[in-house]
């Protein structure tokens, strides 16, 4: 009996949960982040599980691979912006107070 | 038959061992090595699928891209020296619910729908990717290209920028 497309959806199911656990209890921006990344490998999964069990086409490796370079672009920006929080504020805890209040 | 079972399911504890620890380790220096896990796991489940190119470009990308870029960010903004409090959490309760919430539904989908299912003989995926990327997906490829060269002007320009005065 080989692994099923269940299996994998599940797996993938509960690395989603997981991230989104993340991303909502974090204080630090960083962590956040990291629980984005979680997500994107949650969906890549499923891209890439549906290509090889039901579509049997290059789709889904196609957008797994631009989600794979979109996270890396997405990364490359928050971490330079938190950086920036970084020096400027000297804290990146999202609950803060912000600067930004008008 | 069972021995591919039984990968796949070492494959998976893992993955989920490592997720768990970036969710609920309070030393994030430890959460970003458990991502670093995470990713390798994935791209060992790409693999496992037979997707050959997405388990090399995951590897190249994310363990050699992504997490140098985490690391590098942990350690130059949290104070490592006091690993107490460099990871807080806060409202675990209604987040752990609504999680669970989204794991139910998305269980009951998935083991409910009828997939019609055929797992495809592994065979590289270079040469078909390579012609559907630069034939009919052109398009997709370049807009992908233009945007990594906004975002790395971009994240050079904020990372420079000084206060002045």
């Amino acid at each position: 009996m080989a692994v099923t497309l269940q299996e994998i959806l599940t797996l993938s199911a509960v690395l989603f949960g997981a991230g989104l656990f993340v991303v909502l209890t974090r204080a630090n921006a960083i962590a956040v982040l990291m629980g984005v990344e979680l997500i994107l490998n949650a969906v890549n999964i499923n891209f890439v599980a549906f290509e090889r069990y039901v579509h049997h086409g290059v789709l889904g490796t196609l957008a797994a691979l631009i989600t794979i370079v979109l996270a890396a672009c997405e990364v490359a920006v928050a971490l330079a912006i938190v950086i920036g929080v970084f020096r400027s504020t000297g804290t990146i805890e999202i609950d803060e107070p912000g600067e930004l209040k008008g | 038959m069972i021995a591919l079972k039984l990968i796949f399911y070492a494959m998976s504890l893992a993955i989920v061992g490592c997720t768990l620890i970036v969710a609920f380790s309070g030393n994030i220096v430890r959460s970003a090595f458990a991502l670093l896990g995470v990713t390798l796991g994935v791209a060992g489940l790409y693999g496992f699928i037979g997707s050959d190119y997405v388990a090399v470009a995951q590897v190249m990308i994310y363990v050699g891209g992504i997490m140098v870029l985490f690391l590098f960010a942990v350690m130059f903004t949290s104070r490592i020296a006091d690993v107490k409090a460099t990871n807080r959490a806060m409202r675990r309760p209604p987040a752990a619910l609504l999680c669970l919430a989204w794991l139910v539904l998305a269980l009951s989908v998935i083991w409910t729908y009828p997939f019609a299912q055929s797992l495809e003989p592994p065979s590289p995926t270079a040469p078909r990717l390579g012609e559907a990327l630069l034939g009919h997906y052109l398009l997709p490829l370049e807009v992908t290209g233009l945007l990594i060269v906004v975002t790395l002007v971009g994240a050079v320009a904020i990372g420079r920028f000084r206060k002045e005065g």
